[in-house]
């Protein structure tokens, strides 16, 4: 857990970044921090593991002070995972991943055996990947080396300075979605930076807006879309509030258990089915390319009823009136 | 023809050619064994001062023409009453003049690595020193590699004229034809120091590559 109390950060220029922000980013869970260019959040970020340090307030780390710890012993208990640039050009994928491991004196045999289970986690196949340098990854491999990096001591805690930042759309949707995955598996505490609301609200538990240094809320996705704390949060999502919101609402409570019999067919057999945690954007695609009037839910294999194209639809026009009567 | 020249002027050029070797090698060895840590220091130095003022010493000497040079260092070394004839003044003049091409590719090398690579690598835990060795070194090799390379190619032709004051080498087999107006003796002083130039200039492009990771190579 870490956990900021009235931290901020005012450079010798005078310029102050951060200006008392106080929030908790809870065990085991994400924080996106959202904010433009300027706002503080890569600030933010780096004041955890002191590559900078606070001007005033304190940032705790499960419970202990930071400021009284060593900051080399400290940044090891971190992953740290940066844009494009974060990978040494003159060293191997392999020796990229073992840097952390390497700095802890682990032993070689240990280090290869991490190495090796974790360019299989990010998709990359070992035989293949180990011995090459950064030059000769794509933009999208080189991310993935990085979050295995981050990863590869298994800190408890991960630093994301927009990790995808430098990415084509259709790679960084890919690797946001394995990441999703990858975090839901393995319970790290981790603190994403981001300018991308979409990014946030797809890889964050929790979001946190910045903007000139101050914290303007810090919210799950779906409340900070349904209840936009202020005019700039509202603004800052602007546009994209809309297609934001069909990623925030899931189908669950659209889903009528009477309206169909249990299928005969399982649902990995089912080439239109949804699960209950899906998004109403989800559906919506899935509606356009099945062309039925509903589509079965499942939950894992167990069939839990139907959802029917009218219920999706009149709730996209109820998240329209309510967007226009919010705040 | 050929082989009369090599029969008459065979012995001397070996000979001529080993002091040459000698008083580039022992020159280079020392210019870089100064040059590279003072480089190094100078450019993770928090302070800009004590770099401007070493450059622009080096700089200074740089400018002073070699023969110059040559006698200056005489010159104090008789006012000193140090040895003014010989290896010694020869390397000295040698050394100060292999000096800067070293310690600026040295400081520009490791001050043009990548600030974020810096930070990453602080980030993840990594001391100073871990930095400096595994990070800055390996970065910055290819341009330091590159300076020596300059410094030695430029050593070689400067040492021809440490002939001048008895130090033996090359020059000695090209001023015995400037005196005497034979052209064989001076083509047999120029013509080894050129092929040592390339020569070496090449072992070190070799020992550049090598000592390069692969991951930065050109080729």
């Amino acid at each position: 857990m870490i956990r900021f109390e009235n931290v901020s950060k005012t450079f010798a220029g005078g310029l102050t970044a951060v200006r008392d922000l106080s929030m908790v980013v809870p065990e085991g869970e994400t924080v996106a921090l959202l904010g433009t260019s300027g706002s503080g959040k890569t600030t933010t970020m780096k004041m955890v593991n002191r590559l900078i340090e606070p001007t005033a307030g304190r940032i705790r780390v499960g419970g202990v002070d930071i400021m009284t710890q060593d900051p080399v012993a400290l940044r090891r208990t971190m992953g740290y995972a940066i844009q494009h640039i974060g990978l040494f050009p003159h060293m191997t994928v392999a020796q990229n991943v073992a840097v952390v491991p390497e700095l802890l004196g682990w032993p070689a045999r240990r280090i290869a055996q991490r190495v090796e289970t974790l360019l299989e986690m990010v998709g990359l196949a070992p035989e293949e990947f180990r011995e090459r340098y950064p030059a000769r990854l794509s933009g999208g491999q080189k991310q993935r080396v990085g979050v295995a990096r981050a990863l590869a001591a298994d800190p408890p805690i991960v630093l994301m300075d927009e990790p995808f930042g430098a990415l084509d759309p259709i790679t960084r949707d890919q690797l946001q979605n394995e990441f999703i995955q990858l975090k839901s598996k393995l319970q790290k505490t981790v603190l994403f930076v981001t300018h991308d609301v979409v990014e946030a609200v797809k890889v964050g538990d929790h979001i946190a807006v910045l903007h000139e240094g101050v914290l303007h809320q810090v919210a799950s996705p779906l409340e900070l879309i349904t209840t936009p704390a202020n005019a700039f949060v509202r603004d800052f999502l602007g546009q994209q509030r809309f297609q934001l919101s069909l990623m925030v609402h899931a189908v669950s409570p659209l889903i009528d258990p009477s309206g169909a019999a249990s299928p005969d067919s399982a649902a990995s057999e089912t080439p239109h089915a949804l699960q209950p945690a899906d998004s109403l954007l989800h559906a919506l695609c899935t509606f356009a390319t099945a062309r039925a009037a509903s589509l079965p839910v499942f939950e894992r294999d167990r069939y839990r009823g139907s959802v029917s194209r009218a219920a999706v639809l009149n709730t996209l026009s109820n998240i329209i009136r309510q967007m226009g009567d919010g705040p | 023809m050929i082989g009369e020249f090599f029969q008459k002027l065979g012995p001397e050029i070996a000979q001529r050619t080993w002091e040459h070797i000698v008083l580039v090698t022992l020159s280079m060895f020392i210019a870089v064994c100064i040059a590279v840590p003072l480089g190094v220091w100078l450019a993770k130095s928090r302070w800009r001062r004590p770099a401007a003022v070493v450059l622009g010493l080096a700089g200074v000497i740089q400018t002073i023409p070699s023969l110059a040079l040559l006698a200056l260092i005489v010159v104090v070394f008789a006012l000193v009453s140090l040895p003014t004839i010989g290896t010694l003044p020869a390397v000295v003049a040698l050394v100060l003049y292999a000096l800067l091409p070293i310690l600026r590719n040295t400081y520009t090398g490791i001050r043009q690595v990548d600030p974020a690579f810096i930070e990453v690598a602080t980030g993840m835990g990594m001391t100073a020193r871990h930095i400096l060795w595994s990070v800055e070194i390996p970065l910055s090799l290819p341009v330091v590699m590159a300076g020596i390379r300059i410094a030695t190619v430029w050593t070689i032709g400067v040492a021809t004229l440490c002939g001048l004051i008895g130090a033996g080498g090359l020059g000695d087999l090209i001023l015995k034809g400037l005196r005497s107006i034979q052209l064989d003796y001076l083509l047999a002083g120029t013509l080894p120091a050129a092929v040592l130039a390339l020569a070496l200039d090449f072992g070190l492009g070799r020992i550049e590559w090598l000592l390069t990771a692969p991951g930065l190579r050109k080729v």
